[in-house]
């Protein structure tokens, strides 16, 4: 069976998930990872599937291909998230749907078909992704605080339901990044969000990884359930 | 295709048995009680057990089939409760799968 360690990460075309996939390749992992169109970049050690999280066939190929080719999977990172700023009364219908499909229903595909591969090993580590949009109550991003919030009570019962099969399950909460996904925020909006944390900068995509490392750690085993905010917001 | 399906279940059974710790020794039979009163599965060994049985049928006969589904659920008599109704219920749900085309 292959040593290096076998990481699943959605959301990988771009923005943070392409980050993490080669922060994770540069320390030795076989990265593989997933979004629904292709990658622009390519990595010996990184594989790419196309597809959208929220497709239940597409997952089940996913993992399926997964266990044929690696036989077990260590790592989960469900990175995958859309995100859009609005008053709740100028919001879709649509748009609350594909929020909750993509940050909600893919997060929990993707956990429970990895966590079928990992119970197999007794081994594993889901990270999901949450965001400080959820303690903050941040107003205009009702719908996107309340599809992470639901990622968050997932994140925790999945803890419960999976720590048997020596599975940790936590999240990760970051504050605004740079990337495409706040591209579209108003910078006055941003700049109060920043004023309500107790460090009043943006993320890095160091900060990020920085937790994902500690929740993947050997060590982390008896961590679970738990969700770390940055910037100090709580 | 029947038989290859209790194969897969007998296998299953005995397999996720095994791990679990000072179990006496097991025969088979049909009416073996899986989950219940007289079960000789708790919760977490059937959801094992479930998950190996999935896996097994992708692998070893192309099935893609989610066993834990609503149907499975809404049945009087839990066709999780004996290896014989687990079969049944598996070959019921494959047949199901191939009317509707899938």
């Amino acid at each position: 069976m292959e040593n290096k360690s076998i990481t699943l990460i959605s959301g990988t075309r771009k923005g943070i998930g392409k980050a993490l996939a080669q922060h994770y390749l540069k320390q030795g992992h076989r990265v593989i990872g997933c979004s629904r169109r292709a990658a622009d970049w390519s990595h010996p050690n990184y594989c790419h599937y196309e597809g959208d999280i929220a497709d239940e066939s597409f997952v089940k190929t996913l993992l399926f291909e997964l266990r044929k080719k690696h036989h077990r999977l260590d790592y989960l990172i469900n990175n995958a998230g859309i995100a859009s700023m609005n008053h709740c009364l100028l919001t879709p219908t649509r748009l609350v749907e594909r929020m909750m499909q993509t940050n909600f229903l893919g997060t929990f595909l993707l956990c429970r078909e990895a966590a079928k591969l990992m119970a197999k090993h007794q081994f594993g580590r889901i990270v999901n992704f949450t965001t400080v949009a959820v303690p903050l109550h941040l107003e205009g991003e009702a719908v996107y605080a309340a599809t992470k919030a639901a990622v968050m009570s997932l994140s925790q019962v999945l803890a419960k339901e999976l720590g048997g099969y020596g599975i940790t399950v936590n999240a990760v909460g970051p504050t605004p990044v740079k990337t495409d996904l706040i591209r579209a925020v108003p910078e006055e909006k941003i700049d109060k969000l920043l004023n309500q944390q107790a460090i009043k900068r943006f993320g890095k995509l160091s900060d990020i990884s920085n937790v994902i490392d500690f929740f993947l750690k050997k060590e982390s085993a008896f961590i679970t359930g738990q969700t770390i905010f940055l910037g100090g917001v709580v | 295709m029947k038989d290859d399906i209790r194969a897969i279940v007998n296998t299953s059974v005995l397999a996720i048995y095994e791990t679990l710790p000072e179990a006496p020794p097991l025969t088979l039979s049909n009416d073996l009680e899986l989950f219940g009163k007289q079960g000789i599965f708790d919760s977490l060994a059937l959801v094992t057990l479930i998950v190996e049985i999935e896996e097994k049928l992708q692998t070893k006969l192309s099935i893609d089939l989610l066993l834990a589904n609503e149907k499975a659920f809404s049945q009087q008599h839990s066709p999780f409760s004996s290896i014989e109704r687990l079969v049944d219920y598996i070959f019921a749900n494959v047949d199901q799968e191939k009317d509707s085309g899938k």
